[in-house]
């Protein structure tokens, strides 16, 4: 094996070396992360399906969309309105009665389980007549 | 003072034997002395009689042959192998010279003594010159203007009839890829197995004329006239053992005449491009692997992990990249999540704390701090309830025009 090797030209036995050197020094370190990346990810998952399940909701959060928010967000709420900001922001009006506002609260705790969207501005609230009018700015992930 | 007459000196390995023989060139040929022999591990013997030869006769010339399975007529010199020229353009070449530390001053090619012994038959018609070396088919398509084709067949555990039928496959073979059979075939066996050659005769055809001779004679022919020493690999006057011995035999009637010829003085040329090739690119060549076609192939090779382990590692960066982002994408999210529990709970916790006691008007809530303003009717029941929740809270309250009681309430969580 080795007179073998001894055969081999300077540049064959230089290549060998170079492809060794990068295995070690970059292909195994970064497929090792890979690896650990992927646990980790799964991990990730697994706690945010079984946050998920406890409110109901199954399959992951889906990207921001306007539409679909506002006619998940009136199953909580009496009305609801979505402006577009800017940088994946948006303005968000509802309006819910003074006796439902835990139907609002609900609907904030699963918010980012549905959709991948932070509140980004602080929730302000204010009375109007029988109704509580509900102001906050979401941004995409 | 030395013997004067110009002595060839032969040897060449098969198996692990070495065989030496010497002769002594003459006008009418050469006279053959005893054939030696030595085992490899006798090696050192082995040169040393090749050096007492040469002390013996100064006017010598100490002849191999090459039996590199890689040699190839072409029709182009290649200044990066070693060649020798067979006539014309034709050139016997293989990757390099491999003879050791054995002194060497002319060095043939079997495809050399081959065109050698049959030049005088060559003509218009395709002519297969079979040469059998060292258990080695050698194998040249040849017409009187050039050498066609020629490649190698090795015979190593072969029977003689087997022998045989490589011969005339090879024959088929040439067929395949020219279209061509050769008019005449002529084979030359340096093996001194009465039975192969019976066997060769009888399994081959007629046609084909089988002559027999020892290397040794083979070599000492070669090296006897310097017309033919030409297409030597090795050109003597540029020879490793730093000598001159067709210009020290300049007197000698058998060399008198090739170290003016033409030939002579391009092989000197081309001898000598090797040499410069060799001083400046020898070091890069051996680096590069240029100096044969199979080393070429070396490298191509090697660059076959290189790039399979950049395409690995490209692969798994890519792909780490894709995860670590999504994996970022997931932790925002979980976090989002948790703030927005937070703050449901929040929000929950002030609307209770409010109860039958007051009425919200405006509140901004955030996980960092609550503002709260509305209209109070039991002022320590509610004090109480957001103390409970907020104990370093700042509760105020105002009295309104229309008898009731505004109440705001600021803190940080």
């Amino acid at each position: 094996m080795f007179s073998g090797l001894k055969q081999l030209s300077m540049m064959t036995k230089i290549l060998f070396v170079i492809s060794l050197i990068i295995l070690m020094a970059w292909v195994i370190p970064t497929m090792v992360n890979y690896f650990k990346d992927i646990q980790k990810q799964e991990q990730q998952i697994n706690a945010l399906q079984k946050n998920a399940s406890k409110y109901g909701l199954s399959g992951s959060a889906k990207k921001f969309n306007k539409e679909s928010f506002i006619q998940d967000a009136l199953k909580y709420v009496s009305k609801a309105s979505v402006e577009f900001l800017d940088d994946k922001s948006y303005a968000v009006k509802l309006e819910v009665e003074k006796d439902k506002i835990n139907h609002f609260n609900k609907f904030l705790e699963t918010l980012s389980l549905r959709y991948l969207v932070k509140v980004i501005t602080p929730i302000t609230f204010k009375e109007k007549e029988k109704f509580i009018e509900i102001k906050m700015t979401i941004q995409e992930l | 003072m030395g013997n004067q007459q110009y002595v060839t000196i032969t040897h060449y390995k098969e198996r692990e034997f070495y065989f030496l023989n010497h002769a002594v060139q003459t006008h009418d040929g050469f006279i053959g002395k005893e054939l030696e022999q030595f085992h490899e591990s006798e090696k050192d013997k082995f040169i040393e009689r090749i050096r007492e030869l040469q002390a013996q006769y100064p006017q010598s010339q100490i002849i191999s042959l090459s039996l590199a399975l890689n040699q190839k007529v072409v029709h182009e010199v290649d200044n990066n192998k070693a060649s020798g020229k067979i006539f014309a353009n034709n050139y016997v070449v293989q990757d390099k010279i491999d003879i050791g530390n054995i002194p060497t001053t002319l060095y043939f090619s079997p495809f050399a003594i081959l065109y050698e012994e049959y030049k005088n038959k060559l003509d218009d018609k395709l002519t297969l010159l079979i040469g059998l070396f060292d258990r080695k088919l050698y194998l040249m398509f040849a017409t009187k203007e050039k050498i066609h084709e020629s490649w190698i067949i090795g015979t190593r555990g072969l029977t003689e009839k087997q022998v045989a039928d490589r011969v005339y496959k090879s024959m088929k073979a040439y067929y395949k890829i020219s279209f061509k059979f050769a008019d005449h075939i002529e084979m030359l066996v340096t093996d001194e197995s009465p039975k192969l050659l019976k066997v060769l005769r009888e399994e081959l055809s007629l046609n084909i004329l089988l002559k027999q001779n020892t290397i040794h004679r083979l070599l000492h022919y070669m090296g006897g006239e310097p017309k033919r020493t030409v297409s030597s690999f090795i050109k003597s006057s540029l020879s490793k053992m730093g000598e001159n011995p067709i210009m020290q035999n300049a007197n000698d009637p058998f060399l008198k005449s090739a170290s003016s010829t033409p030939d002579n003085l391009g092989d000197l040329k081309l001898n000598a491009n090797e040499i410069e090739g060799d001083s400046n690119s020898h070091q890069i060549k051996s680096m590069l692997g240029g100096r044969s076609s199979g080393n070429l192939f070396q490298n191509l090779l090697a660059l076959i992990p290189l790039i399979f382990v950049l395409g690995m590692g490209a692969f798994f960066s890519m792909k780490s990249s894709s995860i670590e982002q999504k994996s970022l994408l997931l932790k925002s999210q979980a976090l989002a999540q948790t703030d927005n529990a937070l703050l449901a709970m929040t929000t929950g916790d002030i609307f209770s704390a409010m109860g039958k006691n007051a009425e919200l008007k405006e509140a901004t809530i955030s996980n960092s701090k609550v503002e709260l303003k509305g209209v109070v009717w039991g002022i320590e029941p509610l004090r109480n309830s957001l103390n409970e929740i907020y104990s370093d809270g700042d509760f105020s309250i105002k009295p309104l025009e229309n008898f009731m009681t505004e109440f705001s309430f600021k803190s940080k969580i």
